[in-house]
């Protein structure tokens, strides 16, 4: 029994050790000057740590963390309870063509985004819109739709005598959707959630491109900062201490969301 | 009224959602198509050539060799992290005390950005300079690891990195997947004399299929997408070893100014999930048929 | 192909009247940015309302510049790295004419006239870069009993014999451009101007197939043997780090490196030397910084970009960018005081290059996107592969000089 959790340990160990190394190298370097890492120091100790790199990355990213919490936050909220919704409506009230549009769906999750700049851009014109924060997250909000597939197939676990007792008790579609359907549906809008923070926080291509230079995003600036072609040096310091200042709200979220795993999904309720 | 309203609620509340989906997903595809097949280079145009562009496309080694990396990239990408996530959702699951610690290690890495991975494991992998120094400096003087620079290996650290980031999140899917089993199922199962690896394989992973789709909606889309990480860890090099094929879209289109070859590349990526989407779709409905 | 957009840009003029000139570069650190800073200075001194996009990364840059046209904003002024005729054919420029007339006397023929769309001056000339140098660390060639190559043979004997010392010959970085410098060096070394403009410029299929360009396909090849494991994903300054610390004797790259030595306190002609590649004798092989106006907006933009243009190639103003940014005045007739030894041998040769028309401008900046991109494509593929030979590589390079768009 000992030696099994001894050996259980050792292995989370192993691996432990492969999923953290990256980080603390990140972190070891991050301190170091431009100097000593062009001399070759990747691995090892900072000889003489300074907070220099640290102050750079700051001042480069400093101004764009509001934007981008300003710009994850509303998406991140308003794409999974639309796709909450939309997943439920696909899953359980059966109607003509629910097959189709969960292929259609299926399909629209793996198509690259970027194909679409070209398009967006001459839509924005003919629209006449302007760059905007709001653009930008609507067009993460209409891109984020296919995230209703992964209600749909959480929702499909769900007992349907549960729902039809509801309604025999009188529930409406509302009131159904929103004090039964929801408060069950937990773990998935955990990795619904962790999902799309991530991804929205760590997107800068469409948000270099509908924002302006004020409400550019985390990610816009901590590429400036990765991005210099043959005649500019590359600080890679700078860079790392920005990358880890850039994520450290993802890994908040995770830290917070990561609790709830062990809530687990309370689906005593229902069987019981 | 009421019922009027009720009858048609599915349609009515998917409506604006489906509505905007055809129009941004796949209005725009068709629009891609158009331009597929023009002779546009740096901005659009509607100079009609036809299949030109697509001639231009299997007539190129780089794209062919792009595909070729993308099937071995795909399939590796899948496995690895399904196996990795699975075995440390079953080992997390045992109730220890490091649990939060552990998870958080698992899981962090998925919270940044694909650029920072890819720079990162470039550091790590690098030849000369990264782990490889160290464990020369540890004594094993003649260890080599160049992948970085191996025409044929390059490929494989863009897997080292992409699994390493998102194993955790796996991991994590299974592990909420674990956890929501019904207790009373479980203490049943364990009364009944289930221990250990019976009650697992028994009771619990079979549970798993939901958390199995999910990963799956994870993965296979991220394997198709692919392209900061490429971009950051390897460029697509040496030469065009670990290219893939979002990365060679995104050149043609944006830095080539070959718009009509980068449009035609991402039809044919659009054909590819179709080719298999469309049988799935067949064999669902075929399944359903039968069953109903 | 422009027709729509020509439609799209004609509604906007009458938004634009009060606004600055907006300025869409990618200078965002380093020297970059203080050279962004005199730019800014010199604008404001003219009088010339002036307002910036930054955008890091010339890729990204560009792309925005796209964009930015196709969703009807398009800046006033945009950093170039492509032939002007890239963008002349896309999109309305501006037509700088008035201002430019006596730059043709002060600026070498090839960057004159590839300021220019049909006729019309369209850009203005910032910074020249040196792209053919060759630095070595002097104490370690003397070390082992070595002159800086001025020859491929003698570059190729020296690299055994460093190699043999256990020296690395030459110092590369992991980037495609840091590969198709050295094929262009190879070509112009062994070819000459002449070769490299009918061949690769003109795409010559003759010449482009023939025994020649085979010889330097391989000859290109052999420079491999000479360079480190290590040179997946280095970034260039790294690669100079080796030379400036005796691990590597010698880089292939443009003069931007001499900033790196100056900062590690070598000194020129003793610790290290900025030769020009084997074979290139005083050859300038160059790419120039250079910023496109696009039409403007309004009568008062107009006017305002003219004044920018001249403002921008007054004599102490240009030379001033070229120090700040580490290359070399655009004007043959520029004071080089302030100058390092290296920058100065530069100027002569670009002076005298000029002159005998032997100047030649890099690639990327006078190939369409495509063809250039098609160029990289084979080296990068020539030179990480071991199994592709020279012939298949000159196949690959035909079919590339036919890639148009």
């Amino acid at each position: 029994m000992m030696l099994r959790r001894a050996g259980i340990y050792a292995l989370l160990a192993l691996f432990a050790a492969y999923f953290a190394l990256p980080l603390l190298f990140m972190l070891l370097n991050s301190f170091k000057s431009v100097a000593e890492l062009q001399r070759g120091g990747f691995l090892g100790w900072p000889q003489a740590p300074d907070l220099q790199a640290w102050r750079e990355a700051w001042a480069a990213l400093g101004g764009s963390f509001k934007n981008s919490l300003l710009l994850a936050l509303p998406v991140v909220a308003l794409s999974s309870l639309l796709a909450a919704l939309n997943g439920f409506v696909l899953c359980k009230l059966r109607f003509r063509g629910s097959e189709a549009v969960f292929v259609l769906l299926l399909v629209a999750l793996f198509l690259p985004i970027k194909v679409y700049l070209l398009p967006l851009a001459i839509s924005l014109a003919k629209l006449g819109l302007a760059k905007s924060l709001g653009v930008l997250i609507a067009i993460h909000v209409i891109y984020s739709l296919p995230l209703a597939l992964f209600f749909r197939n959480h929702y499909l676990g769900f007992p349907d005598e549960l729902l039809r007792a509801a309604r025999v008790d009188g529930a409406g579609f509302w009131a159904l959707f929103t004090r039964i359907v929801l408060p069950l549906s937990k773990p998935v809008f955990v990795v619904v959630v962790i999902l799309q923070f991530t991804t929205i926080w760590n997107e800068y291509l469409f948000g270099l491109v509908f924002t302006d230079r004020d409400s550019r995003p985390v990610t816009a600036a901590l590429a400036q900062l990765g991005a210099s072609g043959e005649g500019g040096v590359r600080q890679y310091n700078v860079e790392m201490a920005a990358a880890l200042l850039a994520a450290l709200p993802t890994l908040a979220v995770y830290l917070l969301a990561g609790r709830h795993f062990t809530r687990g999904l309370v689906a005593g309720a229902v069987k019981g | 009224m009421k019922s009027y309203l009720e009858r048609w609620l599915p349609q009515l509340l998917l409506a604006p959602s489906l509505i905007v989906c055809l129009l941004f997903f796949y209005g725009f595809m068709l629009w891609t198509g158009w331009i597929s097949l023009t002779r546009s280079g740096m901005l659009p145009s509607s100079d009609f050539v036809g299949l030109l562009q697509y001639q231009r496309l299997f007539a190129d080694e780089r794209w062919l060799g792009s595909l070729g990396n993308l099937a071995r990239f795909a399939t590796l990408f899948v496995i690895i992290p399904l196996v990795l996530g699975l075995l440390l959702a079953i080992l997390l699951d045992q109730k220890l005390r490091a649990e939060g610690a552990l998870r958080l290690i698992y899981l962090h890495p998925m919270a940044l950005s694909l650029i920072v991975t890819g720079t990162v494991w470039r550091w790590l992998l690098d030849p000369q300079l990264g782990l490889a120094l160290g464990v020369r400096e540890l004594g094993w003087t003649s260890f080599r690891f160049d992948w970085l620079g191996d025409d044929d290996l390059a490929l494989y650290t863009l897997v080292i990195a992409a699994v390493w980031q998102i194993s955790g999140f796996v991991m994590a899917v299974f592990l909420a997947g674990l956890r929501g089993v019904d207790e009373a199922i479980v203490q049943a199962a364990r009364l009944d004399g289930a221990e250990g690896f019976t009650l697992y394989r028994r009771i619990l992973l079979p549970t798993l299929g939901p958390s199995l789709f999910s990963a799956l909606l994870v993965l296979l889309p991220a394997a198709i997408k692919s392209f900061d990480l490429v971009v950051a860890l390897t460029d697509g090099g040496p030469g065009h070893a670990s290219e893939l094929p979002a990365l060679y879209m995104f050149q043609m289109a944006f830095e080539r100014s070959r718009l009509g070859l980068g449009a035609a590349s991402a039809m044919v990526l659009l054909m590819m999930v179709l080719s298999v989407a469309l049988p799935y779709l067949y064999a669902r409905q075929r399944r359903q048929r039968r069953a109903g | 192909m422009s027709r729509l957009l020509m439609a799209l840009f004609g509604v906007l003029p009458l938004l634009a009247a009060a606004q600055p000139l907006d300025f869409l570069h990618w200078w965002t650190s380093g020297s970059e940015a203080q050279t962004l800073a005199e730019l800014r200075q010199t604008a404001r001194a003219a009088g010339v309302p002036w307002q910036e996009s930054p955008v890091a990364g010339a890729v990204n840059a560009n792309t925005l510049l796209k964009t930015r046209f196709l969703s009807g904003h398009p800046p006033a002024l945009a950093q170039l790295d492509k032939a002007v005729a890239v963008w002349g054919e896309a999109v309305p420029l501006a037509d700088l004419s008035e201002v430019a007339q006596g730059w043709r006397q002060v600026l070498p023929t090839v960057i004159a006239a590839e300021l220019q769309y049909q006729g019309r001056t369209v850009a203005v000339p910032i910074n020249v870069h040196r792209l053919n140098t060759l630095w070595s660390n002097l104490a370690l060639l003397q070390r082992h009993g070595l002159e800086v190559p001025r020859t491929w043979e003698a570059f190729f004997a020296a690299g055994d014999r460093l190699k043999a010392a256990g020296v690395i010959p030459l110092a590369i970085g992991g980037s495609v451009g840091q590969k198709f410098s050295v094929f262009a060096d190879v070509v112009l070394g062994q070819g000459g101007p002449q070769f490299f403009r009918r061949a690769l410029v003109q795409g010559d299929a003759a010449l482009l197939a023939g025994p020649e360009m085979l010889q330097m396909l391989r000859d290109f090849k052999r420079v491999k043997a000479y360079t480190d494991a290590g040179q997946a994903g280095r970034d260039w300054s790294v690669a100079t780090a080796l030379v400036i610390q005796g691990r590597a004797a010698m880089q292939l790259t443009g003069d931007w490196a001499n900033g790196e030595f100056l900062k590690a306190g070598r000194v020129a002609g003793r610790d290290y030397d900025c030769t020009t590649a084997p074979g290139h004798g005083a050859l300038h092989y160059f790419e120039f910084d250079r910023i496109l106006f696009f039409k403007p907006a309004s009568a008062q933009q107009a006017d305002e970009q003219k004044r920018l243009a001249a403002a921008l190639m007054q004599p102490a103003d240009s030379t001033r960018f070229a120090r700040i940014k580490g290359g070399i005045p655009v004007r043959v007739d520029a004071d080089l005081a302030g100058f390092n030894a290296c920058a100065r041998r530069s100027h002569q040769d670009f002076k005298a290059g000029s002159a005998n028309g032997s100047l030649t401008l890099a690639l990327g900046a006078q190939l369409p996107e495509a063809t250039h991109g098609a160029y990289r494509d084979v080296i990068s593929a020539f030179w990480a592969s071991d199994r592709m030979t020279a012939e298949q590589a000159q196949q690959r390079l035909l079919k590339a000089s036919r890639v148009i768009d």
